[in-house]
C-alpha cells in the first residue's frame, strides 16, 4: 500500500461560485415533461395522431375535389369507393370532405371549450380551495347554483341572442363547464394546502401567490391536465348532445357528433354511415385519453426520475 | 360537525331559492310559450294564460309560485294537462332511479376495480388492457354506444329485449349504456391517484413496518386514492339518477331525462321549473354528502375551512 | 380512529349496494312498479286467448279529457273509449251514439236522436245532457280548452269563448234526455262528419266537479261510453284501452285490449316491431328503403298534412314581389327533393288542397285535376320570372337576393332546408342562408312575421278543401305569411253561405287557382304520407288522415 504523504495533495483554493453550482444540467419543469413524453411511445404516437386530424381538418377539404354542401340524386348514400373514400350521405354529399368539416367543427369545440373551462375552472377552483372559508363557501354555493340551471335552456336563450354556430355552442359550454375542472381543483388544492411542503414554503415566509404558482400548480398541473384531456371529449361529447336534440351547429355545416347522429338512422343498411364518425370521434378520444395519462405522468413532480 | 351540517343545510336552501328564481326568469325568455301551436288563436291563448295564472304580472306569479313551492305544490304541467308536476317526478323518477343506480353500481364497482388493477400493474400488459376498457368508455357517444348494444344484443343477437324496463334483462343494456362513461372516469380517476399514492411517504412507512403487501394495498392505497373519487360522486351521482334523456329515449324507459328535455322544447314552466328544484335539490344533497363523506375518508381535510 | 371505522363501514355498505344492486333480478326501485316484472307485454301474443293489439305512439297521450285532447294522439285514443254522436269510418259518417239525425232545410241546425238504452261505464245512463255539457265545456273561456277553436263553428261559439255571451248562450241544446240540438253559425256540409271528434264529444259534468282539472288524468277519474274503456295508464310507459261490453254494438267489437306504448325513437319501435313486442309501428322515412321488398308488411297512409313553403309577402321583404314567388315555385324540382328527404315516402304537392279530401260527391282531387306548378323544375319559365323581379327588385343578378329559410331543429327539416337552400342556389342563383331555431321559436316568429321563408304545414281538422282554405283569408287568425287578397276573401265568404254542394265546391276551387296561379302565394312541397310496420293478421285495421290517425275500433286479429 502506498503511503499518502502530504505532499501529494495540493491547496488550490476556494471558489465560491462552482461550491453552490449544481454539477449536472439543470432540467426545467417543461423540458422534463417534453423529454419523459418522448419517452412514452404511446404518448408520443397520440400527439401524433392528434397532430395528423388537426392537418386533415385543415388541408383536406381544401384538397379534395368535392364540396362539403354539394348533393346529388343519384349520389346517395353510396358505399365507401376510390371515388368517394368515405362514400356518401343520404343526400349523396361526400362524406370525406364532409368527415374533415366536422373534424374543424369538433376539435375546435373540444379545444376551446376544454381549455377555457380548465383554466377558469383552475383559478376558481385554486382560489377556492387555498382560501376556504367564506371565499370557499360563496364560490362553491355559485357553482352550485350553475350546475342547476338546465343547460339546454341557456343553450337555447344563447342562441336566440346570437344565433346558432361555433361560436355559441363554445360558449353555451364554457358558462357551466368550468365547474367540473373547479372542483376537482378545490379538491386537490384543499388537500395539498394543508401538506408539509406549504407549510415549509410557509413558515419561510413565502408569499401565497408564490405558493400557489410554485408549489400547489406544478402538484396539481398532472391532474388538471388529466382532467383536460378527458375534459374535450366531454365538450366533443357534449356538442354531440345537442346536435342530437338538434341544438347544433347551422346546417348544412357539420360536426362529428352531427355525422355520428345522421349516421345512426342509417346503422343497419349503410352502417359506413355511422362506422365513420364513430371511429374519428374514437379514436380522437383514445389519443386524447393516452395523451393525457402521458402527461399526467410526465408533469408529475413526484414521478421525476423515477424512470 | 353538528354545526357544519346545519349551516351547510341552511345554505343548501339559500341555494336553491337563488337557482329557482334564476330558471324561474330564464324560462320565461325562451322563445314562445307554452301554448303556441300551429292553430293557437290570440283569444284561446289569452283564456289558457288566464287559466294558468300568466296574465299576471310578473312579481305576482313569483310570490305565487314560491308560495306553492315552499307547500310542496309545484303546480299543473302546462303539457300534460290535469298532471300535477308533483306527480309527473313522482311517476318517473322511480325508473331513472333504477337505471342510475344500475348504472352507477356497474360503473364504480368496476371502475375501482379497474382504477387499482392498472396501477398496480403500471407499465405493464394489464395496465394497458384496462385503460383501454376505460378509454373505450369515454370514446363512444352515449347514443352510439346505446345503439350499438341495442342493434348486436337486441337485433342481431338476440340475446337480450331491445327496449322497455320491465324485468331484469330489460335493465342490462341500458344500465351499462348509462354507465360506461362514468365507469370509464372513475378507473382512469383511480389509477391516477392510486399511482399518487403508491409512491408516497405513507406507503413507504407501512412497508417499512413490514405490513403484508395486501394489507398495504387496502387500508393504506385505496383509502386514501379513493377521495377524488368521492369528489366527482356528486355531481355524476345527481346527474345520472335524474334521467339521461338519449338512453331513455332509445330505450323507451319512461324516465324523467324526457320530460326534461321535453319541458324545455314545449317551454312548460311549470315543468321544466318543477324539474329544476327537484334535479337542484337533488344536486344539493348529494354535493353536501360528498363533502361530509369527503372530511371522514380524508384526515387531512379540516371540514372548518379557516385558513391555517 | 373511528372515523376510519365509520369510512371502512361506509366503503363496506358502497360495495354491497353495489353488488346487490347488481344482482337482483327486476327488484325495480322498490315501490316504483318500474320493474312490475309482468311478462304480460308482447304484440298480439293471444295470452289467455286475448286479442290484443299494441301499437308505438313517440309521446306519452298527452290528455285522455275529450274536450283538452289537442293532438292526434289524444283524439285517436279517445275515438276508442267516446262514443261521440257520430263515428267516422274512413270518410263514411256514420251514427254512433246518435241513431239518426236530420238537417234544417238552410243547413243550420242539426238535431241528433240517441239510441235507447246507452250507458256509461258505471252504470249510469248516457243522455242528451252530457253531449251539451261536453260542448259547453269545450267552449266555457274558464276551462280554456286550446282546441275551442274546432266550436267557433256552434253558434255564439265565438263570443262564448271570449267570454262575451255567458256559455248557456251557445248553440247546443238538449231537447230532451235524447235529442241534442245544435245550431251552428254558418251551414257547413261537413258538420255530421265534425260531430264524430272527440272535442265535441260527451263529458260526465258529475265526474268533472269531482275531479276538476284532473278529470280523466287516471282511469278510474272518468267514464266511457266507446267501444273501449281506458283500464290502465302508466303514464309516459303505456296506455291500456279494453272492450267495453256495454257499448251499443259490442257484437261488433272483435278486439279484447289494445295497448298503446309510448316509444320516443321510432327506429326503437322498429326494432321491438321485430321481436314482435308490438304490432303497429311507424317507421322513419329513412328505413323505408330496407323493407321496400320483405316479407315484412309495410303501408303508406296519407296523415291530411300538406307541408309549403310559407312565404312572407309583408311589404318590405322579397317575397312581396310576385316574380320571385312564381320562379321560387318553377325552380323546384319537387321530385328529387321528395326523393333526396324522404325516400319518395312522401307525395310531392304541387296544389294546396289534398287531393283526397271530399268534394261533393266524389274527392276533391278527382272533382278538379290541377297542376298549377312542375314536379320537376322549369328552368325556362325560373328564368322569365326571376329576371323580372330581379329587374323589379332593382338588383343587379340574382345573387344580389338573400333569403333567410327559418327552420326547426328536428333531423327532417334540418335535411328540408339543406335540400331546399342547395336547389335555389343551384337552379336560381339566389342566396339562401339557413336558420334553425326551437320549434317554439319558429311559430313565434311565423306569428310575428319575422322570417323571410319558412317550411310548414297545415293538419285540417274537416275533410274539405275549405279546412285548408280558410288559412288565407286576409285577416284569418293562422295567416301569417301577409298574403291579401280581397278576390280571394270573397269566394271563400261566398262558399260558407252556399248551400249547393257543387257550386260551393267551385267557389274553393276558384280561390284556389286565384291563390296559386295567380298569386303563387305559397310554395307546395309535400303531402306527408306515413309507413307503418303492421302485423299482417290484423283486420279491418285503418288510418285516416282527418281528425285521428289510428282507428282499431272494428279491428280484428286473425287466428
Amino acid at each position: 500500500m502506498a503511503e499518502i504523504t502530504r505532499d501529494k495533495f495540493n491547496i488550490i483554493g476556494k471558489n465560491a461560485k462552482s461550491m453552490e453550482s449544481i454539477s449536472r444540467p439543470n432540467i426545467g419543469y417543461w423540458q422534463d415533461a417534453w423529454r419523459r413524453i418522448r419517452k412514452n411511445k404511446i404518448a408520443f404516437f397520440s400527439l401524433c395522431l392528434i397532430g395528423l386530424y388537426i392537418l386533415m381538418a385543415i388541408f383536406a377539404p381544401m384538397l379534395s375535389g368535392f364540396d362539403y354542401a354539394t348533393q346529388s340524386v343519384e349520389k346517395m348514400n353510396q358505399p365507401p369507393s376510390s371515388v368517394h373514400w368515405f362514400g356518401t350521405d343520404s343526400l349523396g354529399r361526400d362524406l370525406w370532405v364532409r368527415a374533415w368539416m366536422g373534424a374543424r367543427v369538433s376539435l375546435t369545440i373540444g379545444f376551446a371549450a376544454s381549455m377555457i373551462n380548465a383554466f377558469v375552472g383552475s383559478i376558481m377552483g385554486g382560489i377556492s380551495g387555498f382560501y376556504g372559508g367564506k371565499v370557499d363557501m360563496l364560490i362553491q354555493r355559485i357553482v352550485d347554483v350553475l350546475y342547476g340551471i338546465p343547460s339546454m335552456i341557456v343553450t337555447i336563450l344563447l342562441m336566440v341572442v346570437i344565433g346558432n354556430g361555433v361560436h355559441c355552442l363554445i360558449i353555451a359550454m364554457c358558462m357551466v363547464g368550468w365547474i367540473g375542472s373547479c372542483r376537482f381543483v378545490r379538491g386537490e388544492v384543499l388537500k395539498l394546502r394543508e401538506s408539509d411542503f406549504v407549510a415549509a414554503a410557509r413558515i419561510l415566509g413565502v408569499p401565497d401567490m408564490v405558493i400557489i404558482v410554485k408549489h400547489i400548480l406544478p402538484n396539481v398541473m398532472g391532474l388538471i391536465i388529466t382532467n383536460l384531456t378527458m375534459a374535450i371529449p366531454g365538450a366533443i361529447f357534449q356538442e354531440a348532445f345537442l346536435s342530437y336534440i338538434g341544438l347544433g351547429i347551422k346546417p348544412p355545416g357539420c360536426s362529428w357528433g352531427v355525422l355520428a347522429k345522421e349516421g345512426i338512422a342509417q346503422l343497419r343498411i349503410n352502417p359506413y354511415q355511422v362506422v365513420i364518425p364513430a371511429t374519428l370521434i374514437c379514436t380522437t378520444m383514445l389519443a386524447l385519453n393516452l395523451l393525457g395519462d402521458g402527461l399526467r405522468d410526465a408533469f408529475d413532480p413526484k414521478l421525476r426520475g423515477t424512470e | 360537525m353538528a354545526k357544519y351540517i346545519i349551516k351547510r343545510v341552511l345554505l343548501a336552501i339559500v341555494t336553491l331559492f337563488v337557482l329557482v328564481s334564476i330558471v324561474f326568469v330564464l324560462v320565461r325568455l325562451l322563445p314562445g310559450d307554452p301554448f303556441s301551436n300551429p292553430k293557437m288563436t290570440p283569444e284561446i291563448k289569452a283564456n289558457l294564460e288566464a287559466y294558468y295564472g300568466l296574465d299576471k304580472p310578473l312579481p305576482v306569479q313569483y310570490v305565487t309560485y314560491m308560495k306553492n313551492v315552499i307547500r310542496g305544490d309545484l303546480g299543473y304541467s302546462m303539457k300534460y294537462e290535469g298532471r300535477t308536476v308533483n306527480r309527473i317526478i313522482s311517476e318517473s323518477f322511480p325508473f331513472s332511479a333504477d337505471l342510475g343506480i344500475r348504472a352507477l353500481c356497474f360503473a364504480f364497482f368496476f371502475g375501482i376495480i379497474l382504477g387499482i388493477i392498472a396501477a398496480l400493474n403500471r407499465g405493464k400488459k394489464l395496465d394497458f388492457f384496462c385503460i383501454l376498457i376505460a378509454i373505450i368508455g369515454t370514446s363512444i357517444p352515449d347514443f352510439i354506444m346505446g345503439s350499438l348494444l341495442q342493434y348486436f344484443f337486441g337485433i342481431k343477437w338476440q340475446l337480450l329485449p331491445v327496449a322497455q324496463y320491465t324485468s331484469f334483462k330489460h335493465t342490462i343494456l341500458p344500465s351499462i349504456a348509462v354507465g360506461f362513461y362514468t365507469l370509464a372516469s372513475v378507473s382512469r380517476l383511480m389509477r391516477s391517484s392510486m399511482l399518487e399514492v403508491v409512491t408516497s411517504d405513507y406507503t413507504k412507512t407501512a412497508r417499512a413496518k413490514g405490513l403484508s403487501e395486501f394489507r398495504v394495498t387496502f387500508k393504506h392505497q385505496i383509502r386514501n386514492a379513493i377521495t377524488p373519487i368521492i369528489t366527482i360522486m356528486g355531481p355524476t351521482v345527481a346527474a345520472v339518477l335524474t334521467g339521461t334523456f338519449v338512453i331513455e329515449a332509445l330505450f323507451a324507459i319512461p324516465g324523467m331525462g324526457k320530460y326534461y328535455v321535453d319541458s324545455i322544447n314545449m317551454a312548460d314552466y311549470t315543468l321544466v321549473l318543477g324539474m329544476t328544484i327537484f334535479y337542484g335539490a337533488f344536486l344539493v344533497i348529494a354535493i353536501l354528502i360528498v363533502d361530509i363523506l369527503y372530511g371522514i375518508v380524508d384526515p387531512r381535510i379540516r371540514l372548518s375551512g379557516k385558513k391555517a | 380512529m373511528k372515523k376510519r371505522l365509520l369510512a371502512a363501514f361506509l366503503a363496506m355498505a358502497m360495495t354491497a349496494a353495489m353488488v346487490t344492486g347488481c344482482s337482483t333480478p327486476g327488484s325495480g326501485g322498490g315501490d316504483s312498479g318500474a320493474g312490475s316484472g309482468s311478462d304480460s307485454d308482447g304484440g298480439s301474443s293471444d295470452a289467455g286467448g286475448k286479442k290484443r293489439v299494441t301499437y308505438t305512439l313517440r309521446e306519452d297521450v298527452p290528455s285522455m279529457d275529450p274536450q283538452n285532447s289537442n293532438s292526434i294522439s289524444s283524439a285517436s285514443a279517445n275515438i276508442h273509449v267516446l262514443a261521440c254522436l257520430t263515428r267516422n269510418k274512413e270518410g263514411e259518417v256514420v251514427g254512433d251514439a246518435a241513431e239518426t239525425w236530420e238537417v234544417s232545410d238552410d243547413g243550420l241546425v242539426y238535431t241528433f236522436h240517441l239510441r235507447d238504452g246507452l250507458k256509461w261505464s258505471d252504470g249510469e245512463d248516457v243522455k242528451a245532457e252530457d253531449y251539451v255539457y261536453g260542448m259547453q265545456r269545450l267552449m266555457d273561456p274558464d276551462f280554456a280548452a286550446d282546441y275551442a277553436f274546432i266550436g267557433y263553428i256552434l253558434k255564439n261559439g265565438t263570443a262564448v269563448n271570449n267570454g262575451e255571451v255567458p256559455v248557456e248562450e251557445l248553440g247546443v241544446k238538449a231537447l230532451d234526455d235524447k235529442t241534442v240540438e245544435i245550431t251552428l253559425e254558418h251551414p257547413a256540409v261537413y258538420f255530421d262528419a265534425m260531430a264524430s271528434m272527440c272535442a265535441f264529444g260527451p263529458a260526465r259534468k258529475d265526474l268533472v266537479e269531482k275531479y276538476g282539472a284532473e278529470y280523466a288524468a287516471d282511469p278510474e277519474k272518468a267514464a266511457y261510453n266507446g267501444p273501449f274503456v281506458m283500464s290502465e295508464w302508466k303514464h309516459g310507459d303505456e296506455l291500456i284501452m279494453t272492450k267495453n261490453p256495454d257499448y251499443w254494438d259490442a257484437d261488433s267489437i272483435k278486439l279484447d285490449e289494445i295497448c298503446i306504448k309510448t316509444v320516443l325513437d321510432a327506429k326503437t319501435g322498429v326494432a321491438m316491431f321485430e321481436q314482435n313486442e308490438v304490432d303497429i309501428t311507424i317507421v322513419p322515412s329513412d328505413m323505408v328503403p330496407q323493407y321496400a321488398e320483405g316479407e315484412l308488411n309495410t303501408e303508406a297512409y296519407f296523415t291530411g298534412a300538406d307541408d309549403y313553403i310559407m312565404l312572407n309577402q309583408t311589404e318590405g321583404k322579397a317575397f312581396a314581389n310576385k316574380n320571385l314567388r312564381f320562379a321560387m315555385n318553377f325552380g323546384l324540382n319537387r321530385k328529387e327533393y321528395n326523393t333526396l328527404v324522404n325516400y319518395d315516402t312522401y307525395v310531392p304537392a304541387q296544389r294546396l288542397v289534398l287531393p283526397n279530401v271530399t268534394s261533393a260527391d266524389t274527392t276533391y282531387g278527382e272533382a278538379y285535376p290541377y297542376e298549377p306548378f312542375p314536379l320537376e323544375n322549369d328552368d325556362a319559365k325560373a328564368k322569365e320570372y326571376l329576371d323580372k323581379a330581379v329587374k323589379e327588385l332593382g338588383v343587379s343578378s340574382p345573387a344580389d337576393i338573400q333569403v333567410t329559410l327559418l327552420t326547426t331543429d328536428t333531423e327532417n327539416a334540418k335535411k328540408q332546408a339543406e335540400v331546399l337552400k342547395e336547389q335555389y342556389e343551384k337552379n336560381l342563383g339566389i342566396k339562401v342562408e339557413i336558420e334553425q331555431v326551437t320549434y317554439k321559436e319558429r311559430l313565434q316568429r311565423e306569428q310575428d312575421l319575422d322570417y323571410d321563408m319558412v317550411v310548414t304545414g297545415w293538419v285540417p281538422d274537416y275533410s274539405d278543401a275549405y279546412s285548408y282554405l280558410e288559412l288565407w283569408i286576409s285577416d284569418g287568425q293562422y295567416n301569417h305569411s301577409g298574403y291579401n287578397n280581397p278576390k280571394y276573401d270573397e269566394y271563400l265568404e261566398k262558399s260558407t253561405t252556399e248551400t249547393d254542394a257543387k257550386t260551393r265546391q267551385d267557389l274553393l276551387f276558384a280561390a284556389e287557382k286565384l291563390f296559386l296561379e295567380e298569386d303563387a302565394a305559397l310554395v307546395p312541397l309535400q303531402l306527408r304520407q306515413d309507413t307503418y310496420l303492421v302485423n299482417p293478421k290484423i283486420e279491418n285495421f285503418n288510418v285516416y288522415f282527418v281528425g285521428y290517425d289510428f282507428n282499431l275500433v272494428y279491428a280484428d286479429l286473425a287466428e
